[in-house]
Parts: structure tokens; sequence; C-alpha cells
């Protein structure tokens, strides 16, 4: 790869058809887009498979690039669109409205069994939640990796996948509320464990 | 405001709107505080959450190799100040499969020279002739260091004469193909290979032929 | 009477002719060696057979067909050298030398041979055999270091176990039967390349050539990942694997395929320019 090479630079020439800045373009953008596409998917083969969807389409369409946005956020909004594509295709349904995370009751939130309630706050790292957002349902890790990891705004979910705002908002909290079950009951298990 | 009347207003609420009803729930209810507090900590986690795996490097082969078939990569082009280009992907291969050959045609020069006494001025590699017949794949005809090998070959082994011309044609045609195939598809690390394995085959005739016709 | 006296004299002369010849057609060359002796067969004419000797010794019995050859052997330490020195210029028939020998198994071998064949057996030192258009014939080997190298002599591999393989052969057919890695590479120019087998051990296998056939027979329970691609010749599937979702290159009908039978164990790489590569079911 040719040194001191600029983002802008790379684009550039890459819109010329310059193989050496395809390589630069993608050396720098491959992690957040394969995290992406891991992180929603939750399975590595087909991560490797929509990156590289994801690169080729970036390629093909690269000419029509003007630099109204950044590069990265066009890249990534054509990521998280293949990524899309790619689970409808796989007939993933969103979780329906009428999906409840648990039968709530009148009094307050279920309580963990064995295990004296604390917050999570100082006893769950990065390593759990990844391994939670993992343990998604499919419908409930889109949604959450989409909002809360990529900071995509609920208006542009739903313009993404197709569901109300209201929808998006829903699915959102039910997401969070799973996951604050899965990692109150994985620190359930390791104190069990002890 | 009951717990259930409060996680019915939740989501909306950690969207920032919050009304003093609901804070003052959470002030009195232990257990919806800690419901709060725990989403507020997903959330914020979340965003922390950096780009951490690197995809296989197999991805970038399927990329390249995919735009190469589609046409949307070509060479770099020579900028001015650069009179040679060293920058084509097959020029590393061919150098190394070039380097193989000439290992072997140097051998056999040196040991022509030995023997007839000549004083050559160079020792350079056989080029083998291009066959710019797509689709014909035939033999093509030896070089002058091809003739010089099948020839020493024949003083000393006469039965092995045809067996050298003959399979020296046929790994030139390999060669001739190997190289054509990297020309236009200069990324393919299997065309790459297929090259160098052409060049094996030539220089391990070449190797074998030395043999016979130093006995 | 003189005409009889003569009779019996040459008579005589020839048959004390004929036994030096014979003495000399027939030689037996022994050598003590210890582990991981080196030992070098050179013999242009006729066939060389190599067998496990009985312990740490180098034997190689020779049989001349003329007297137009000497034997010379040479040992050097652990490195033993016997060649076939032609007095004068001659051809095959002439020339031709059977050799019978014996090395460790461990040993570690070089056998050149012009038109004679070369068999070897039961060995699992680092091995090279040469023969421009000798037929080379392996069985029974283990845990071996194989090279292999013909102009245009055909080899058969039989039964080798978990051995380093690498076969050169511009024209020669190549014939694989019940022959596992680590690794397995087949190289001709236009050669056939037949394998029979199972792939066992999920070793890397690569059988290579520009044009000639490469047919690949294997039993439903090999574990294999196989990567097929034909320039200008044609592919068959007729094993029909799994479609491999990890793929470096499009497939595309006829021309290539990639695929994966039960766990993927072994890779195995079949290319050729314009040969015709078929993978099916033995």
């Amino acid at each position: 790869m040719a040194p001191g090479l600029s983002e802008a630079e790379a684009i550039s020439r890459a819109q010329r058809g310059d193989a050496d800045s395809f390589e630069i373009l993608y050396g720098l953008h491959k992690r957040r887009v394969y995290s992406l596409c891991l992180r929603m998917t939750g399975n590595s083969a087909e991560a490797e498979d929509l990156t590289q969807e994801a690169f080729l389409q970036l390629y093909r369409k690269i000419g029509t690039f003007r630099g109204e946005s950044a590069f990265s956020t066009w890249l990534h909004r054509m990521a998280v669109n293949v990524v899309l594509m790619h689970l409808r295709k796989k007939s993933l349904n969103q979780v329906s409205l009428d999906e409840t995370l648990e039968p709530q009751q009148e009094d307050g939130p279920r309580k963990d069994l064995g295990v004296e309630d604390s917050s999570l706050a100082g006893s769950i790292d990065r390593v759990h939640l990844e391994r939670a957002i993992e343990s998604l349902p499919p419908g409930y890790r889109m949604i959450f990796v989409l909002h809360d990891v990529e900071g995509f705004e609920h208006n542009e979910i739903a313009e993404m996948i197709g569901c109300s705002i209201g929808n998006s908002k829903s699915q959102l909290h039910k997401a969070r509320m799973k996951l604050r079950d899965l990692l109150k009951s994985s620190r359930a298990e390791k104190a069990l464990k002890r | 405001m009951n717990c259930a009347e409060f996680q019915k207003v939740l989501p909306d609420m950690l969207e920032g709107a919050k009304d003093a009803a609901q804070e003052a729930h959470l002030r009195s209810c232990p257990a919806c505080s800690e419901l709060v507090a725990d989403l507020n900590f997903i959330t914020h986690e979340a965003k922390r959450l950096l780009p951490s795996y690197d995809p296989h490097p197999r991805v970038w082969e399927g990329i390249r190799a995919q735009l190469e078939r589609e046409g949307l990569i070509s060479e770099v082009p020579v900028t001015p100040h650069r009179m040679i280009s060293f920058s084509h992907p097959a020029v590393p291969w061919l150098a190394t499969a070039a380097a193989m050959l000439l290992l072997a045609f140097g051998g056999f020069l040196y040991r022509r020279d030995l023997v007839s006494g000549q004083n050559l001025a160079r020792v350079g590699t056989a080029a083998p002739t291009l066959d710019r017949n797509r689709g014909v794949l035939t033999a093509q005809g030896p070089n002058s260091e091809d003739e010089q090998l099948v020839r020493q070959i024949a003083a000393e082994n006469p039965s092995l004469r045809d067996t050298y011309e003959d399979n020296l044609r046929l790994v030139n045609a390999y060669i001739s193909d190997a190289e054509q195939s990297v020309q236009q598809n200069p990324n393919d690390e299997e065309a790459r290979q297929a090259l160098i394995r052409a060049y094996d085959q030539k220089a391990m005739v070449y190797q074998m032929g030395l043999s016979r016709s130093m006995e | 009477m003189w005409s009889g006296k003569f009779g019996v004299v040459v008579a005589c002369t020839v048959a004390l002719i004929s036994g030096v010849s014979w003495a000399q057609a027939k030689r037996e060359l022994h050598y003590s060696v210890t582990s991981g002796a080196m030992v070098s067969i050179v013999n242009d004419y006729g066939p060389i057979s190599v067998k496990p000797s009985a312990g740490n010794s180098v034997l190689i019995n020779t049989n001349a067909r003329s007297n137009k050859v000497e034997i010379d052997g040479n040992q050097n330490g652990n490195r033993i050298e016997v060649r076939t020195h032609y007095l004068q210029r001659v051809g095959p028939e002439e020339g031709q030398v059977d050799y019978e020998v014996q090395v460790p198994s461990n040993a570690n071998l070089t056998v050149q041979s012009a038109l004679g064949g070369i068999t070897a057996e039961k060995l699992m030192g680092d091995i090279t055999l040469e023969g421009d258009s000798s037929n080379v014939q392996v069985r029974d080997f283990t845990n071996a270091h194989l090279h292999v190298r013909t102009v245009n002599g055909p080899v058969f591999l039989t039964n080798v176990r978990n051995s380093h393989v690498d076969i050169n052969s511009a024209s020669g057919d190549v014939t694989l039967s019940s022959v596992t890695g680590p690794k397995v590479y087949v190289n001709t120019t236009k050669g056939q390349i037949k394998y029979t087998g199972d792939l066992a051990g999920g070793g890397d296998y690569a059988f290579t050539n520009h044009s000639g056939d490469i047919d690949v027979a294997i039993p439903a329970s090999a574990s294999v990942d196989v990567n097929a691609r034909s320039v200008f010749g044609s592919v068959e599937d007729a094993f029909q694997f799994r479609p491999n979702s990890h793929m470096t290159f499009v497939p595309s009908q006829g021309k290539s395929f990639a695929g994966v039978s039960n766990s993927g164990g072994a890779s195995l790489k079949l290319h050729s320019f314009t040969g015709k590569i078929k993978v099916h079911k033995q």
C-alpha cells in the first residue's frame, strides 16, 4: 500500500479503479463493518460473507460517492442494508408486538431467585455484554445493535427495517429487558458455581 | 403510580420523556430504580462497545478476486517519475519463478561452457515462446537453450533424446498458458501458483536432463 | 586330433571367459551403517528394487547384462554411493544392470534411473526416486518423506500412509491408491492423475496439471474441503459436495466448484488448464 495516502486520495484513486486503493479502504473500514455484521448475525461465517458483500457493493458504487456524507457513514449504511437484506431473505421476522418477555406482575419486576439483587453496574463487563448480545433472539439483537451499539435513530431504523417508530422503540425496550435478564442469569450462574 | 404503570411508560422515559409522577415513583421504588439503573447501564456500555473483530484474510481475497472478475480494478498506473513499475502484483511471483528457472538454466549453461569451452556472454532465462492462439494448446517448439539441452542429452543418452524433446515442448506450453493466465489475472493466487508449478516442471526437466548430460 | 584339442582349448577358453564374465555380472556390496544413513543409487538402465533390511546394513545385489559396465560403490561414514559406471558407450540392453537393494527402513535414500523401473516398499525415511522414463512403484510406506520425479515415467503409489508426498512428472501418469498425508502434492504437465483413497487424517492434498484428466474417488464418509478448477477444461462434482460458504472464488458451472463433505477435515485442491477434473464416490 502506498504510504501516506489519505482516505480521500484513496477514494479518488479507487474511483479510477486503482487496486491498491481498494485495499487501503478495506483496511481502514474492515473492522467496523465486520464487527457490525458479526453482532447483528451472531455468526462469523455469515458475517464474513456479508462483509465481503458490503465491500463489493461499496466498490461497485464507489463511482457515485460525491462526499455529501462521510465515507464511513456511507459505507456503514451500506453494510447495514446488506445485513438487513440477508436477514430478510432468511425470513427473519422482527419479534411481534404481541410477544412479551415475561408476564409482568402488578407489584413489580420479577425477582431473581437465589441471588441478592444488585445493580448490574460494577458486576458486568463488556465481555459479558457481548456474549449476552450474541444470545439475544435475532430480532431483538438487530434492533439493539442498530440503536444502542451503532447509534441509528428510531426513524432511521424504522425506515431501514420497514416498521413504525413506535414499533422500533418497543422492540428496543424489550431487547434491553431481555439483555438485563440474560446478564442477571449469567451473573447468578457464576455466583452459584463459586 | 405503581410499578406496572411505571414500566408501561418506561420506554418513553428512557428516551427522555420524564414527568414528576415517574420521578416520584423512582425515588420511592428500589426495584424500579434498579431496573432503570440497569437499563441505563446497558445502554451506556453498548455505546462503548468498539468494533473489535477483524475478518479472516480470506474475506479480502474473495473481494479482490470478484473485483478482478468484474473488471473493477486494474494495475496501478505508472507515475511519471518512475521509469519502471514494480508494483504489478505478479512481478514478485514471476521473479521468484524465473529465479528458480535461472538456477536450472544457469547450471545447464555453465556445464555447457565447461564442455564446449565456449565463453558465453550471459546466463539468462530461456523465454518460452508465447502461444497467442488462445484455446489451441499446442506444444511449443524448444528455444535455443532447450535445443542445446536436448543435444547434450542425445550425445550421452540417444535413447532419451525424443523423451526430453517432447516433454520440453509440453512444459513450455504449460508455462505459456500459466503466464497468460497470470497476465490476465495478476491478483489471482491460483494463477500465480500455477505459474510456479509450470516453472517447477521445467526446472525439473532441466535438472534431470543435466544429470543425464553429465554422465 | 588337432582339431579336437583345439576345440577343447576353445571351449575351455570360452567357458573361462564366460565364467569370468558371469562372475563380474553379479556383484554383492555390503555396508554397515548407523541410524540415518544416506544411500544413493544411480543406474540408468535396469530395474532397481529397494526393500528394508534387517538391522543397520545396506545390502546391494547387482546383476549386469554385459561386461561393458562396472559397479562403483563407496562409503564415506554413513553415506553410501553406488553407481553403474559405463566403460564405453552402451545402449539400454547392454548397459542394463539389475539392482536389488536393502536399506534400513529409516534410511535416507536417493535412486536415479533413466529407463529401468524403480520399486520401493516398506520404507519410512526421506526418499527421492528419479526416473526419466522409469516406471516408479512405491508400496507400503509409513511416515515417510517421499519425492518422485519422472519425465514421462508412470508413477504408482499404493498404501503410503501419513507421509509427505511430492510427485512431479512432466508426462507420466500418476496413480495413487490409499495414500494419505499430511501433505500429498502431485504436479504433472500432461500426465493423468488418479487418486483412490479416503483422504484420512485431515491433510493437504493438491493435484495439478496442465492437461490430462484428474480423477478422484473417495468414500462418502471422507471428510474433505474441495476446491476444483479447470481453466479451459471441465469439472464434475459427481460426489455432490455441500456448498462451501467460505470460497475465495465464485464457482463457475462446469469450470470450477468448491464444496465440503462431512467436517471438511482434509483440504483437496484440484487444478488443471485443459484437463477434465472429476470427483466421485468410490
